[in-house]
């Protein structure tokens, strides 16, 4: 066996997975040059311990139990000040690192030159049988302290391991549906067609206008405004299925398919016949006699249903309450993942992101149909991220509209783009 | 020809590993295996713990996919692996104890390579633990005057990852072409 050299420190780790424990190796041998090697428990001069594993504790109060005490190096995301312990914030980095080491090499240091000096006073005090027991108590205590490997192990275990049971969220299949993508050849035919109006003839767009108020968007919107205020579960009632609204969950249920609710989101219900807006009730429900709760499928969450309703209801119009030629912003990018997307959604969320525009902006700018605007805008606006500027800042902001920078890689994001939509069979 | 990357970052179990594989046209490498070729010492010693996929562009051109190594214990490793990135992907796992923290962690951490690139954020497990929302994260990153995607993501459905990494490249271009 080799003998290690002097300044070498031997280090056991504690509370790191396979992979960390891999890493740790590496950035021993490299960065940290070698000044420290992983070792068996027993063999080492110091512990490092990951204060953020999920058995921390337990194994700090493992380690700072052991006799002799050695140094314990605490890696950890916030600052921790224990007793016989040195600190290093993470991320680790290789100086900090550096700088434990040479606290725990001097540490250890002092604490032979102690032992040494113990050892000379005790062998001019002993005789020379009690030094013979002496060394064999230390070495049993050594063997106590001694822990198995698999006790090692399921501390490494402990940060990896999940139990995954399906709860009832789980089975709520609708709500956490991936997002369908609309591109512009099936937009028509998915988000429905307006009549009367050429969206070719910039002239006619400030008539594209819809009411949501005269739709059931509108009814829905306002039932999940009062559910909301009252912190009550409520269930809008009309002349087509009943919708429980579940606030504190964000949370809808309807028992309908989505071919059904595009089509009856499309009836202008104040000039229908068949559909009387007088029946339209809310009422109180008790989830516990309604029984809804048995269909976990019809769950769908609030911010889903309620975008594509206000696609269905737009069909590339936009809502009569905004103005076109006034700025709109957007506070934060809709969760795609989980919506309908609707052909260049991503482009112009990205561009709003970037600061205010009006709608005509946004078309001029992108270089894109309308409707795409249009149906964009009336579904963020139906689920409050989106709203029309009426600050002095957002008129200036407006003013100065950014310009889109011409990225140097443009190219190259738009081949990327294509390989992740599938254009790109590379 | 030159080569970019795209990098996965967050805590262990976000679904980096996964995420990869999800958009990789050759089989992951596990930095085990190629490591393990490189030298017949001890496989512990040699093995590079990290997850690397390509996807592959028309003209032969790469994207290099690479999963950052050992959560949040080390950095020097990350420098590394961001140098020629194009941007970061950073994915939170909602069931994990503080997920704020750990966003606002990797965020910190990658903050250079933020400011020069961009950063979307895929939060998984929402389906197994509802407590903090979409919106809830948006809240969070407000303080922190950020304004990027956000979304829910199930790391093994491609089109989850491939519309998150999407988001990447139109926060950071909107004025790219959508063929």
């Amino acid at each position: 066996m080799k003998s290690k050299p002097t300044d070498l420190l031997t280090v056991s780790i504690y509370g790191m997975d396979g992979r960390t424990h891999k890493t740790m190796i590496l950035f021993l041998k490299g960065p940290c040059k070698g000044v420290a090697q992983i070792v068996e428990e027993h063999e080492a001069d110091v512990d490092i311990v990951d204060a953020d594993a999920m058995d921390a504790r337990v194994i700090l109060d493992h380690c700072l139990a052991r006799q002799p005490l050695r140094p314990i190096i605490i890696l950890s995301l916030e600052k921790l000040n224990i007793e016989h312990t040195i600190y290093v914030a993470k991320p680790v980095k290789t100086e900090a690192m550096l700088a434990a080491f040479k606290e725990a090499h001097d540490w250890l240091k002092k604490k032979k030159e102690k032992k040494k000096e113990n050892k000379i006073t005790t062998i001019l005090k002993k005789p020379e049988s009690n030094i013979q027991l002496t060394a064999k108590v230390e070495q049993a205590k050594v063997d106590r302290i001694k822990p198995s490997t698999e006790k090692q192990a399921s501390f490494e275990l402990s940060t990896e391991k999940k139990f995954y049971s399906q709860s009832l969220e789980q089975k709520k299949t609708e709500k956490h549906k991936a997002a369908m993508m609309i591109n512009e050849q099936n937009f028509s035919s998915f988000i429905g067609i307006v009549m009367g109006i050429d969206f070719n003839d910039p002239m006619q767009w400030r008539n594209a206008r819809y009411s949501p108020k005269q739709h059931y968007q509108g009814y829905v919107q306002s039932s999940i405004k009062v559910a909301y205020e009252k912190r009550q579960v409520i269930k809008l009632n009309s002349s087509w299925k009943p919708l429980i609204i579940l606030p504190h969950s964000r949370e809808l249920w309807l028992d309908s398919d989505d071919k059904q609710l595009r089509a009856f989101s499309g009836v202008e219900l104040s000039s229908s016949p068949v559909h009387d807006v007088k029946e339209m009730i809310l009422s109180k429900v008790n989830p516990k006699e309604e029984g809804f709760a048995t269909k976990l499928d019809k769950f769908q969450d609030m911010n889903v249903f309620v975008w594509k309703l206000a696609c269905w209801t737009s069909k590339g119009r936009y809502p009569d309450t905004l103005d076109i030629s006034t700025s709109v912003y957007l506070n934060q990018w809709p969760n795609f993942t989980r919506l309908v997307v609707t052909p260049h959604a991503m482009r112009i969320a990205a561009l709003l992101i970037v600061g205010p525009r009006s709608m005509l902006d946004i078309i001029r700018t992108l270089k894109v149909k309308p409707q795409y605007v249009f149906v964009f805008i009336s579904a963020a606006y139906a689920i409050g991220i989106l709203g029309q500027s009426k600050r002095q800042v957002d008129e200036i902001i407006e003013t100065e509209a950014p310009k889109i920078k011409s990225v140097p890689k443009k190219n190259l994001f738009s081949r990327i783009l294509n390989k992740l939509r599938g254009s790109d069979k590379a | 020809m030159s080569q970019y990357k795209i990098i996965f970052t967050g805590p262990v179990g976000a679904g980096k590993t996964t995420a990869i594989t999800s958009l990789s046209d050759v089989p992951m490498v596990k930095t085990d295996e190629a490591a393990s070729d490189m030298t017949k010492e001890r496989k512990a010693e040699t093995t590079v713990a990290m997850d690397y996929g390509i996807m592959l562009l028309n003209g032969g051109e790469k994207i290099h996919l690479y999963g950052t190594p050992g959560q949040e214990r080390f950095d020097f490793m990350w420098d590394i692996l961001t140098a020629g990135g194009i941007g970061l992907v950073l994915l939170l796992d909602n069931s994990r104890a503080d997920p704020f923290k750990d966003m606002i962690f990797f965020l910190k951490s990658f903050s250079g390579f933020i400011q020069r690139t961009g950063v979307a954020i895929g939060v998984t497990q929402m389906d197994v633990n509802t407590r903090l929302t979409i919106d809830d994260y948006h809240q969070e990153l407000q303080k922190l005057d950020m304004k990027v995607p956000v979304f829910s993501v199930d790391a093994r459905e491609k089109n989850d990852v491939s519309i998150l990494v999407q988001a990447l490249m139109f926060s950071l271009d909107p004025g790219i072409d959508e063929v």
